[in-house]
């Protein structure tokens, strides 16, 4: 961990959960792990906002619970979880893109909180749709009950939410985690809860009691079932879109990209997953169009928008196969039918290559690219053989190999011929460490969201005065137009609010708009550079 | 010199002259050569005068041939022991300190010798571009090798980064226009083949624009290619095309690069040259940067 990691994450946890909190989980990442005792002194924070902030981060997976050997509980932070908070909104469009707006809701509810039973996602779902929809008649409540509770079905059999256990330990305190055991009675448990809720709202609406009524309810579900946002799933169809990007522009064809991407999602290889399992040409054509297989030929519509013949399928295999990158590998032929297989490590070091170069020749200019780019091919070189082959006047690329290796992108290594490190026996050659490199930028990366943040939090307060009595004014003006009736008798009001800001105001305020905008971007986009980066160390090292 | 004619004259001139060691007159040379054109007569005579074989002088008011042997042109014994190591070191040349540690001679002498051999045209000195002060001696009629002169990327010891930066770009440019007419096919593996092009088209397409004064090999332009492949502009592959003789014919082809900028690049922090130094309450600070204020002005 970092100073610039703690550094991130604590401003992280400000933004999300506030000052206290983040200065609790700065503490414990500072100190790694460690007692509850430790932790309040460390702080400075009252005991009792200690013992909340930690049950908060807790919840949301960003500290764990550690039993030492003496028996103490300890707190251990989980500083990558922690920037995870970075991609929820790369969560929630997912779910939006898979699931709907149901979808979106669900995971934003949960996120919010960390840990739901179902009962409460559906409940804050439901409350959520009805007060947003307060226009509409909310005539059909048992419906988008249904729905709701069928959405959340579906995410749970695609993995996008899975159940965290709790187990009691027996000092009476709970610790949970998130579990891959999935039983049929928590699908069916999902599916009555719809049903229960309608009841209730119904005893709602006939002002019963509710705890009364909950007594006599027939089906109680369990109360100690949470659920939690399973974030390699995300990770997974984030790593798909990574690597659908960047074969489109690769093979310089959708068609063959989304080739790649139907075997990726065949073989089901997990996150850190080196290279799929191998797959049949069969199952491929069985995926893609699975008309064509069962009767033959058939009319063209019926297939698969993207490949329409399986002699299509058959050329674009061909093609994968036959690029120099090697992405795609044929393993086998077993009685005419291809085996392939898809190597996930060569498509990343690929993309980690261009990555690296294109920030080399941004930085440092085309030359030092391509010095670059030639170390990286060909490994190891001495400078003589690096001007001979870049074709690089000697002067230019001792000053581009001085500049790459002083920022620490390239390496000089020292091979003495004797025993001592004499200059004039000695062999300098260059190389590139992978994955030095690759932390440095992530660094760099880290530095980069934290100032994003920093500026716009500082632009923010500077302003504020400004931003308040913005959103004071438009607070009253969609009043006015809620509560009076008659709109030619409100418009010159309005008018009236508007013109209390200047010109001047109005351009800053534009300005602001403009600016904040483009910095969270920027932290959006940075964040896609850090999964690469990140995902290619996990591969590289889990895998 | 070149037809039989004139080589019949040079051998019969040559003769003429070993025989009569005082040397022959233009008078007599005319006499014996009867038969040979005047002009060719002149061609031979000024090509064996250039070449060092025969020298010319005048006696009372009339010109003659004699022949130069190796023996008057190496005058002392210690020209003789230079011009054997001289010969030895072939078309790499040698150092004046080699030499002077070879023949023992001291440097104050060996310098005036060379000197007077460098004027007698019996050797000549490359400057090297390993090195740009140092000057290597070799034989006046030898091709330096290309480890002294740097081939054909060199002019006056100076590396020719323009030219080689054009032909760099003309290359790409050609290997673009290939790809260009190759995407109208349909097929993708078509479309992939026929946006290959072997070194030897880009070398004729080179050659004939004119671009370079010289003549390049293959191997001169595929130095170029490579260039482009570390540029990541370019894909090289080899082909294995049956129907060519040439079996390890590198092929080329332009690409797509794989990521066009990273996004980290796309804001100020990527580039910052003094990210090192930024911090919070520092004098380079986010809240201070100048260069976010540039990005928020665009």
């Amino acid at each position: 961990m970092s100073v610039q990691t703690i550094r991130l994450c604590s401003l992280l946890l400000k933004e999300y959960f506030g000052e206290i909190i983040s200065n609790v989980g700065k503490t414990v990442m500072n100190l790694g792990q460690a007692p509850l005792k430790l932790i309040w002194l460390e702080s400075k924070e009252k005991l009792k906002n200690c013992k909340k902030a930690l049950t908060v981060l807790i919840k949301h997976c960003l500290v764990t619970i550690h039993k030492n050997s003496g028996g103490l509980t300890e707190y251990k932070a989980e500083p990558q979880r922690i920037l995870y908070l970075l991609r929820y909104p790369k969560y929630i469009y997912i779910a939006k893109r898979e699931f709907g707006d149901f979808g979106e809701q669900i995971i934003e509810e949960i996120l919010m909180e960390g840990i739901l039973t179902a009962d409460d996602i559906i409940e804050k779902v439901y409350n959520r749709m009805k007060n947003s929809s307060e226009n509409r008649v909310a005539d059909d409540n048992f419906r988008t009950l249904t729905n709701i509770s069928e959405v959340l079905v579906e995410m749970i059999k695609a993995k996008y939410i899975i159940r965290a256990c709790v187990i009691s330990n027996e000092s009476n305190e709970s610790i949970w985690f998130p579990s891959n055991i999935e039983e049929d009675e928590d699908v069916k448990d999902i599916q009555q809860i719809a049903t229960k809720f309608s009841v209730k709202l119904e005893d709602n609406e006939s002002l019963e009691p509710v705890s009364k009524r909950r007594k006599k309810d027939p089906v109680k579900s369990k109360e100690d079932v949470y659920y939690v946002v399973n974030s390699d799933q995300f990770h997974l169809y984030l790593r798909d879109m990574t690597i659908l990007e960047g074969l489109k522009t690769h093979y310089d064809d959708e068609k063959a990209a989304q080739l790649v991407l139907v075997m990726l999602r065949l073989s089901q290889a997990h996150l850190w997953a080196k290279e799929t399992v191998v797959i049949t040409k069969t199952d491929i054509v069985e995926d893609l169009c699975p008309k064509v297989m069962k009767k033959g030929k058939l009319p063209k519509e019926s297939c698969s928008t993207l490949f329409s013949t399986k002699e299509d399928i058959e050329e674009y295999l061909t093609f994968v196969i036959e690029d120099n990158s090697r992405f795609v590998v044929k393993v086998d032929e077993r009685s005419g039918v291809g085996m392939y297989r898809v190597n996930i490590m060569k498509i990343y070091e690929e993309l980690i290559h261009s990555s690296l170069a294109s920030i080399v020749s941004d930085r440092f200019g085309s030359q030092c690219g391509r010095i670059f780019r030639l170390l990286l091919t060909k490994k190891y070189l001495h400078q003589k053989q690096i001007e001979e082959l870049a074709m690089v006047p000697a002067k230019d690329a001792k000053e581009c190999t001085y500049n790459l290796m002083t920022n620490n992108f390239i390496r000089l290594l020292q091979y003495p011929k004797g025993s001592e490190y004499a200059p004039a026996h000695t062999y300098f050659i260059f190389n590139v460490d992978l994955e030095e490199i690759v932390r440095s930028t992530i660094e760099r990366c880290y530095q980069a969201i934290f100032n994003c943040i920093i500026r716009r939090n500082h632009e923010n307060e500077v302003h504020k005065i400004l931003i308040d009595r913005k959103t004071f004014i438009d607070a009253v003006i969609t009043n006015l137009r809620l509560n009076s009736g008659d709109q030619a008798d409100v418009e010159p009001q309005i008018e009236e609010l508007n013109q209390s800001f200047s010109t001047h105001d109005k351009e800053l305020l534009e300005r602001l708009k403009k600016l904040s905008h483009r910095l969270e971007l920027c932290e959006l986009q940075v964040d896609d550079t850090l999964f690469l980066f990140q995902s290619w160390l996990s591969i590289s090292l889990y895998g | 010199m070149d037809s039989t004619e004139g080589k019949e004259f040079v051998a019969r001139f040559l003769n003429l002259l070993e025989t009569n060691k005082n040397g022959v007159s233009e008078k007599t040379l005319q006499s014996v050569s009867d038969s040979v054109s005047t002009k060719i007569r002149a061609e031979c005579t000024n090509k064996l005068l250039a070449g060092g074989k025969i020298e010319l002088l005048k006696k009372g008011g009339q010109l003659i041939y004699k022949l130069k042997n190796e023996d008057q042109r190496l005058e002392t014994d210690e020209e003789t022991v230079i011009y054997n190591i001289i010969e030895e070191a072939g078309n790499i040349g040698i150092w004046m300190r080699d030499i002077r540690l070879k023949s023992k001679i001291p440097q104050i002498q060996l310098s005036k010798l060379c000197k007077s051999m460098e004027s007698k045209k019996l050797i000549k000195s490359v400057k090297s571009i390993a090195a740009n002060k140092k000057k290597v001696y070799m034989l006046y009629n030898v091709q330096p090798d290309d480890s002294v002169t740097g081939g054909t990327w060199y002019s006056n010891n100076d590396f020719e980064s323009e030219f080689v930066e054009i032909l760099n770009s003309q290359c790409f440019k050609y290997l673009l226009r290939k790809a260009e007419i190759a995407r109208s096919y349909s097929s993708p593996i078509e479309r992939k083949k026929s946006s290959f092009v072997s070194s030897y088209e880009v070398l004729d397409y080179i050659n004939e624009t004119g671009i370079s004064r010289v003549t390049l090999s293959k191997k001169d332009i595929e130095a170029i290619l490579e260039t482009l492949v570390f540029d990541g502009k370019v894909e090289r592959t080899v082909s294995n095309d049956s129907s060519s003789s040439d079996t390890s014919d590198k092929m080329y082809r332009a690409i797509n690069r794989t990521t066009t900028t990273t996004s980290l690049m796309r804001m100020p922090c990527g580039v910052c040259p003094v990210a090192k130094d930024c911090h919070l309450d520092g004098v380079i600070s986010p809240i201070k940067c100048i260069y976010f204020n540039d990005f928020f002005e665009i």
